[in-house]
């Protein structure tokens, strides 16, 4: 799944991460964790924000730390429109959720992972790491 | 003996009155003699004819034939004597004979007679001209004349008959049948007048008498008295009557329980109060045969008709039933005053009870109206109103209708509002309960999110530490304890969750086998590192004891009972776990040297917060949902827990979990990437 082929030619940058969450706490927690451990990040506070910004980018994240209840679009609607398109439904996607059901939520929306909020430091650099290069 | 001595002196008379006439007779002696001997065997037979003829030979000889006086036969006498004894043997031969024939025609009359005097029925016999010749004492009875008295009589004066119904006299059918030749029955309920005037029913049959040439010479009739078999016939009539009336009564009663059984049925369905109305006046009025009807409930305490349910009724007329108040006069209200039934079967009475209702009841057609009272424990709930359009009287049967529909229908109706309160109770404690599950999730999600962010900074700032190694060692330790705080308030917080979810009933397994042995090492490794003062020693084998369950939910009753076993060892000490197979379960122990448990405490100590009296809140933290949490999750698989007192200190729980049995290649694929 790293590295591959794009239709368009618009290539995962390696190390690049989107983080989508609607508390400014945990982006900003999530990113300096995340940049400790030398990962590019870019944030957005709902799925609409992260649609534009991917969309706007020549460059794609190799995975997408994705909370799922967020106002103005959530991450179940960010999903679906993401698989939707062709140019961004290969980019894999964690759901980071403090959900009951989480692991079945995430399988619904057909995530690559899940993380239960709280995460453990250790263990979301672990599971970033597997979708990094 | 007396025929034979007539026949002697009958000879000897004969002799006599020959003597004396002699000169007349000489000539021819046995002229008289002939008399005598035909008299002699008339009456006597032939016996008595033979003597006299043998008396007479010798008499005659003696006396009339020369020489006279003297029995001297010359051949010529005795041919005489003997052509004589022939002649004669001829005559009482003959006048046997008639005497015989005499005597049996006598016998067969005497026989006849009585026979028809004995006949049970009565016997009037005519001659061709309707005078009475015979009568028997059976119709002279019935008839009042004396068979003398009868006798000669026109048939008409003694046997009278009238029609029992148009009192017209009858044509006799004795005078009908001389009249036409042809046999006459009287008419049904024909009465027979006697001469006293009494009157009987009769019935009859009559005959002609025809001779051997076929013409009629006179009728015979036969008739009875049949008073009894009328009486007879009445009462079994009478009887008829009365079964058919016993039948009807039965079948209409069979009717009005089979429609009560179904208004009964139909009820049982019947779930609302405009439900049990529709059904009371449907198919309960419907059996009372009632043109319309309607359900009133008293409302606003007791002041209000309210109408439930109308059926019938000309809709112009509805609105003003709708709502009406309790003391306008009607029959509702008189009902309700003597808490009774009121029928009203006439037009005309309803005018006359209530005159302000006479326009109404003139538009609507009312001829007769029923009022009951549904009573439930002698409260008035309501008002069962049935409306006929044609006087109606009501049998007792219809008012017992009318009695076990209201009954009924008052308790439907009761049932049917208690099942609506109850049902918005439920929907209520529903609505309760989904609340406080919105509360909790949205609670646990506002919750988590600052730890989510506050964990991950103090993580954040420890890992700095660590390769920085700027931080002196109380900053470390400080971060550290701000570490195991935000985690501990994430575990209360998923323990509350979980408690949320099983009193919902949410709480759902996913089983499959579950090695306890390397469970439970597993969780005591994790765990281990949280205290240094405990040892958690796992004993029994490192692995192959394979329970039936859900291995995330029994991840966290391990972690719930060692969590346990060291909070309340606050001395530190050894924690024993062992794994034990035991009859098809794997039994899970765990042993501490803590404070244990009081007696007292034992049977609680499974209920959602409990606390044990002996942990002291200051000294030992917690809210008393742990092990409430380990039992439903350990019930929910069907297993069961328990606790104990150790005999020196402490405390020892047991959790019994069902054995894994099912075949290996079904096991339950592996779930969860991360946890």
């Amino acid at each position: 799944m790293e590295n591959g082929g794009d239709p368009r030619g618009v290539q995962p940058a390696p190390g690049y991460i989107l983080v989508v969450d609607d508390d400014a706490a945990i982006r900003e927690a999530l990113t300096l964790v995340l940049e400790d451990e030398g990962y590019t990040v870019r944030s957005a506070a709902n799925g609409r924000d992260a649609l534009q910004l991917l969309r706007a980018n020549e460059v794609q994240p190799q995975v997408i730390l994705l909370d799922l209840m967020m106002p103005v679009m959530s991450g179940w609607d960010f999903r679906a429109e993401q698989q939707r398109d062709p140019t961004l439904a290969a980019i894999p996607v964690v759901v980071l959720s403090a959900d009951r059901s989480l692991q079945t939520k995430a399988a619904m929306v057909q995530a690559q992972g899940y993380l239960a909020k709280p995460v453990d430091i250790s263990v979301l650099i672990d599971m970033v790491s597997r979708y990094c290069s | 003996m007396l025929r034979y001595a007539a026949a002697v002196a009958a000879a000897l008379l004969t002799l006599l009155l020959s003597e004396l006439l002699r000169p007349i007779i000489l000539p021819n002696p046995f002229l008289l003699f002939f008399a005598a001997i035909a008299i002699s065997a008339w009456y006597g037979g032939i016996g008595p004819g033979l003597l006299t003829t043998g008396l007479t030979v010798v008499a005659a000889s003696y006396f009339f034939q020369p020489p006279f006086y003297a029995l001297k036969l010359d051949p010529l006498d005795i041919v005489r004597l003997v052509a004589f004894s022939l002649v004669a043997l001829l005559i009482s031969s003959l006048s046997e004979m008639r005497r015989r024939d005499a005597q049996t025609a006598h016998m067969q009359r005497e026989q006849l007679q009585v026979t028809l005097a004995s006949i049970g029925d009565a016997v009037i016999a005519t001659d061709a001209t309707g005078q009475i010749t015979f009568i028997n004492p059976v119709a002279a009875q019935l008839t009042g004349w004396s068979p003398a008295e009868a006798q000669g009589q026109p048939i008409g004066a003694v046997f009278q008959i009238i029609n029992a119904e148009t009192r017209q006299n009858v044509e006799s059918p004795v005078t009908n049948m001389l009249r036409t030749g042809v046999i006459v029955g009287l008419a049904n309920h024909t009465l027979l007048l006697a001469r006293d005037g009494t009157e009987r029913p009769i019935d009859d049959s009559g005959a002609p008498i025809r001779d051997a040439q076929g013409a009629l010479i006179g009728v015979v009739m036969v008739f009875r008295d049949i008073t009894a078999r009328d009486h007879a016939e009445a009462e079994r009539t009478r009887l008829l009557a009365d079964a058919q009336a016993a039948r009807d009564t039965a079948e209409q009663a069979a009717r009005q329980i089979t429609r009560l059984q179904r208004v009964t049925a139909a009820l049982g369905a019947a779930t609302t109060p405009e439900q049990v109305a529709d059904v009371v006046i449907q198919d309960g009025l419907a059996a009372l045969e009632a043109d319309a009807g309607a359900i009133f409930m008293l409302a606003d305490e007791g002041r209000t008709w309210e109408a439930l349910s109308f059926r019938g009724y000309p809709p112009e007329l509805l609105a003003g039933y709708v709502r009406t108040s309790v003391d306008a006069p009607s029959p509702l209200r008189d009902a309700l005053e003597t808490q009774a039934m009121l029928v009203v079967e006439t037009p005309e009475e309803l005018r006359e009870r209530w005159p302000q209702l006479a326009e109404l009841q003139a538009r609507s057609g009312d001829a007769a109206i029923a009022a009951v009272p549904l009573l439930l424990d002698k409260q008035i709930l309501g008002m069962l109103y049935a409306t006929f359009r044609a006087p109606r009287r009501f049998s007792a049967d219809d008012k017992a209708l009318l009695e076990g529909l209201a009954r009924q229908g008052a308790q439907a109706l009761e049932r049917a509002r208690l099942y609506e309160a109850e049902r918005v109770a439920r929907m209520a404690a529903e609505a309760a309960l989904q609340t406080r599950e919105r509360f909790l999730s949205v609670a646990a999600h506002e919750l988590k999110t600052p730890l989510t962010s506050l964990l991950l900074q103090t993580q954040l700032l420890q890992r700095r530490a660590l390769r920085a190694t700027t931080l002196i060692e109380q900053d470390r330790r400080g971060l550290q304890v701000v570490a195991d705080q935000a985690r501990r308030l994430d575990q209360m917080i998923a323990a509350l969750l979980d408690v949320s979810r099983l009193d919902l009933g949410q709480l759902s397994l996913t089983r499959g086998p579950v090695d306890l042995c390397t469970l439970t090492r597993r969780v005591a490794a994790e765990l281990q590192p949280t205290s240094a003062s405990h040892t958690l020693n796992c004993l029994g084998p490192e692995e192959g004891l394979i329970a039936d369950g859900d291995e995330l939910r029994l991840e966290q009753v391990l972690q719930h009972l060692f969590q346990n076993a060291i909070k309340y060892s606050p001395d530190g000490g050894g924690v024993d776990i062992e794994v034990t197979p035991h009859d098809g379960v794997v039994c899970v122990t765990v042993a501490d040297q803590g404070i244990g448990i009081p007696e007292e405490a034992l049977p609680q100590l499974f209920e959602r917060f409990y606390r044990a009296p002996n942990a002291d809140p200051r000294q030992i933290s917690g809210i008393g949902i742990g092990l409430y949490v380990v039992r439903e999750i350990v019930h929910l698989h069907g297993g069961s827990v328990t606790a104990a007192r150790r005999p020196d200190s402490g405390s020892i729980f047991t959790v019994y979990l069902p054995q894994w049995t099912r075949a290996p290649e079904v096991e339950a694929p592996t779930q969860a990437q991360t946890r």
